[in-house]
């Protein structure tokens, strides 16, 4: 250790010379322990200091500037209803989207369907907790428009969550793709189908 | 003073301990790393309802922290008292009443946590006739404490002694009003507190056991054990002095910073965040303390594994108490809270700080009970880096999991949905928990090399179960503080008073925060709409209690955006007045469930039928356990109106009319979900003609619970 660095570092803890230790041994003896009697590091005095007081001043000006939890809350959803308003083609709904027919669509909204859908509806669309997709009855009606409705938005009090909003949304492209699929189903034969439920008779 | 008496220290005891910590220590590891597979291979023990995720962690967690550590403590304890204060320990009888019943403690809680009995609140989950053993046993320890104390033949009381004191009065205070309960049967019991202040009382209690069952007991042995392997004086007195009262005092303000965003009054809240930050030097106080203890001695830190144990563990700690204050500023703990972060964190103040001490006092007090050297040096330096490399590959991807995490919960589309589905996250975190794994099986391996390196080593050494000592007699002086005593000096003689004022110190920081939330209604907000759970909802909850599904599942919503939109509606402190205990959790392995049953979470019955039966028939990529006993088993509500009337006691305003009609009630809200289930005819053909009266099995509370998680508030509307 160079003289420099050594000046340094016993600046900051102002530890007595282990070479000269005796000189504050105190006279205590715990079975053979001794203790040494350096002073408290000064480092370690002002960043205690340093503590207390920051403490003090971040309780006080939280209570002097009225911080609610809740705040940070609002501006956040402030700031989102600001971003929606600058940029509101990315939040047109357009319910009236074709139902697509190319293979690589109709790929697509397979893939989503077994990702999302197939846990309850079964992957041949047979129905499970949910109703059997391969019918022509329908709980909301059948058709692209009907279909992609209950699809985003979902159908209250049940399992059948909104698809356009919450964890793992998807994307308007991505409802017209799971949509198509859905009615690709209509007249296939799964394995176990589940009796026709709903009320509504599509295509009549 | 020259008239020396002989004694004989008590290493019978000591070696009892000694055993019972590698054990113990061995068991919860092996606990802790079935529950890390569970995580991978979340199927690996399915359907053996004792050995489920939710049952499983609660054993883990109180293996290592009252088992192995706890056993670990007294291990080091017994050994140095009796030396510190030159006497054998006061009573033997109380030394082996402490011994057998702590050991008891920890057979009934291997018994029955597996079995579901607990009381859900974490660290504190065992029953209220074992949390009335534990208080006898430990009771049992301070009295042989303080009796060694009085008989002692050392005038002044070492800084070891005081921190066992400390120990031994904060537990004693924190365990009886944290386990304040209302027994209902033999076995379940109902916390009086309710809601919000039972979650203040649990985390006074959850971070205070942190401190002064897992710090202040650890920093009792540092200052014996350090010194002596080392052979050096401790650097300062003075600093011991300073850093041992103002890290008691600091201490117990600092748990509301487990409950930071949640519905806690802010004021606690904030005194939470304030007080960790004033702890990182009370906190490093100890860490340079042992540390520079160490200076004139590194070239031995370098061959020893004793003293390379010693330094791993004093670096962990300085690391997990600068961690802590951090992790207490609202805006990290924002992202850190709910993850594995957490995990990660507290594992670094297990696996090195409390399980390096522990080994390292081990593998030096084994040669000093047997008279012989250890068996194997090089066995015990390979313990040593299998164990760091383990304490690396156990926290660093967990880590990085709880910042991943954290992060895909929050982030957006530009279309401002949420980009992650909950199960998305999980799945990303995937090779982390593999690593994790990998971790903690590199560091049991590592404790069992102790294990076997200990054995060795006794069977080749000569052990003396009465230790041959001698001290002068402790001349009789006056009480008074003499003229040039210093004031400290003076208090380390007074052990009665010592022990009284340190207690005061670690009194005041918890009064200050619950009383008024236990006393002042004004505290709690109160919503008109928040009614008592149905007998069938009662009975839910406490199958989900028993289940434990709070270890995974969280019920509070913090006000965040993304977790408003995720999970709907923040929460408020009023809906819980009727939650005894409270369930808010502190992990979400799960979603939250707070909202379960309301607009945004809801979901139909069957949905949580099949899901319950077998989560990854709904969502593949589950890690939830299944629950098929919930389907199998009939429920039982013999205790109902007792559960009732006990909580009525606690101020739950049951009418006497609901109390009395309350299996009716019970048996027609089941029937009314068992209907909607049975209309389906899938459900006809799978359950029902296999002969499922699915109305009398424990799946009908617990889905009523669910279905109502959540609801009361949006009537408010």
């Amino acid at each position: 250790m160079s003289n420099e660095k050594k000046s340094f570092w016993s600046k900051w803890t102002k530890a007595h010379d282990i070479e000269t230790e005796e000189e504050i041994l105190l006279d205590h003896n715990y079975d053979g322990i001794q203790e040494l009697d350096n002073v408290l590091p000064p480092w370690w005095v002002t960043g205690f200091i340093i503590t207390v007081i920051i403490s003090i001043f971040y309780y006080i000006m939280i209570f002097q500037g009225h911080y609610k939890q809740e705040d940070e809350l609002k501006a956040e959803i402030a700031e989102f209803q600001a971003y929606k308003k600058a940029n509101p083609e990315l939040f047109k709904e357009n319910y009236d989207l074709p139902a697509l027919t190319d293979a690589e669509s109709l790929a697509a909204g397979k893939a989503i369907y077994t990702t999302n859908c197939a846990a309850c509806h079964v992957a041949d669309g047979g129905g499970l907790v949910g109703p059997n997709l391969t019918d022509n009855m329908w709980k909301h009606g059948g058709g692209m428009k009907n279909v992609f409705t209950t699809i985003s938005d979902g159908v209250p009090n049940t399992a059948m969550r909104a698809w356009k909003s919450g964890g793992g949304a998807l994307t308007a492209v991505q409802r017209q793709q799971v949509s198509s699929f859905v009615l690709s189903l209509q007249g296939t034969t799964p394995a176990n189908p589940k009796a026709a439920e709903g009320s509504v008779k599509w295509p009549e | 003073m020259e008239q020396k008496e002989q004694f004989y220290y008590d290493n019978g005891i000591v070696r009892l301990f000694l055993r019972a910590t590698i054990f113990w220590g061995v068991t919860a590891m092996t606990i802790g790393l079935m529950v890390a597979f569970l995580f991978i291979f979340p199927t690996y023990m399915e359907n053996i309802s004792w050995l489920s995720f939710g049952r499983l962690r609660p054993l883990h967690t109180n293996a290592a922290i009252f088992a192995f550590v706890g056993n670990g403590f007294m291990l080091g304890m017994y050994y140095s008292t009796q030396r510190l204060l030159k006497t054998r320990m006061f009573s033997d009888a109380l030394s082996r009443i402490n011994f057998w019943g702590w050991q008891l403690v920890i057979v009934l809680a291997a018994i029955t946590l597996p079995m579901g009995m607990n009381s859900s609140k974490e660290y504190a989950e065992l029953e209220w006739p074992i949390d009335i053993l534990i208080t006898l046993v430990w009771v049992a320890m301070g009295a042989n404490l303080i009796g060694t104390m009085i008989k002692r033949r050392q005038r002044h009381i070492y800084v070891a002694i005081w921190f066992y004191i400390s120990t031994f009065a904060t537990i004693a205070v924190l365990h009886i009003f944290n386990n304040l309960e209302l027994p209902v049967t033999l076995t379940k019991s109902y916390s009086v507190y309710a809601g919000v202040q039972d979650a203040l009382v649990q985390w006074w209690y959850g971070h205070n056991a942190v401190a002064f069952f897992l710090t202040t007991p650890m920093l009792g042995l540092m200052y014996y054990f350090v010194p002596k392997a080392a052979n050096r004086p401790v650097y300062s007195y003075r600093l011991s002095i300073i850093h041992f009262w103002s890290l008691i005092f600091i201490y117990i303000w600092a748990g509301p910073h487990h409950l930071l965003y949640t519905a806690l009054p802010e004021w606690i809240q904030n005194l939470g965040t304030v007080f960790s930050v004033m702890l990182i030097f009370p906190s490093w106080g100890g860490m340079i303390n042992g540390l520079l203890t160490l200076r004139g001695a590194w070239d031995k830190v370098r061959v020893d594994p004793v003293l390379k144990m010693f330094v791993v563990a004093i670096t962990g700690y300085g690391m997990a108490t600068f961690e802590g204050p951090m992790l207490a500023f609202k805006n990290v703990n924002a992202i850190a809270h709910y993850t594995d972060w957490i995990i990660a964190h507290v594992h670094i103040g297990t696996l090195a700080w409390n399980g390096f001490i522990i080994s390292g006092m081990i593998y030096w007090l084994v040669q000093k009970l047997y008279k012989t050297e250890l068996h194997s040096v090089k066995m015990a330096n390979t313990h040593f880096l299998i164990g760091t490399v383990g304490i690396l590959f156990y926290s660093i991807p967990l880590y990085i999991a709880g910042f991943m995490q954290a992060s895909m919960w929050k982030e957006f589309t530009p279309t401002g949905t949420l980009k992650y589905s909950f199960v998305d996250t999980l799945q990303a975190m995937a090779p982390m928990y593999a690593m994790r794994a990998f971790g903690g099986t590199l560091y049991l391996t590592g404790f069992i090399l102790l294990a076997i390196n200990v054995y060795k080593t006794m069977k080749k050494g000569s052990f003396v179960g009465d230790e041959l000592a001698e001290a002068a007699p402790l001349p009789v002086v006056s009480g008074k503080r003499a003229a040039n005593e210093h004031w400290h000096s003076w208090l380390e003689r007074k052990v009665v008073l010592f022990t009284i004022l340190s207690t005061v110190a670690i009194l005041i920081g918890g009064m200050v925060q619950i009383v008024p939330l236990v006393f002042d209604s004004s505290q709690v907000e109160k919503i008109a709409t928040v009614k008592p759970y149905t007998p069938l909802e009662l009975e839910g909850r406490d199958i989900y209690i028993r289940e434990g599904c709070n270890n995974c599942h969280s019920q509070m919503i913090r006000p965040f955006r993304n977790e408003v939109e995720r999970y709907g509606e923040f929460s408020k402190s009023g809906e819980f007045v009727y939650d005894h205990p409270f369930l808010w959790g502190s992990r979400r392995t799960g979603p939250d469930l707070q909202r379960e049953g309301a607009e945004k979470r809801h979901k139909d019955n069957m949905w949580h039928f099949r899901h319950l039966l077998d989560p990854r028939s709904i969502e593949t990529r589950s890690i939830m356990p299944s629950y098929a006993w919930l389907i199998s088993d009939d429920l039982d509500y013999s205790d109902l109106e007792a559960k009732m009337k006990g909580l009525r006691k606690l101020g739950v305003p049951y009418t006497d009319a609901e109390i009395s009609g309350a299996k009716t009630a019970l048996e027609k809200q089941a029937a009314g979900i068992a209907a909607t289930l049975e209309a389906d005819s899938g459900f006809q053909k799978e359950f029902v003609a296999q002969g499922l009266e699915v109305k009398k099995k424990e799946i009908t509370a617990v889905i009523a619970y669910l279905q109502r998680l959540g609801t009361d508030i949006g009537k408010s509307k």
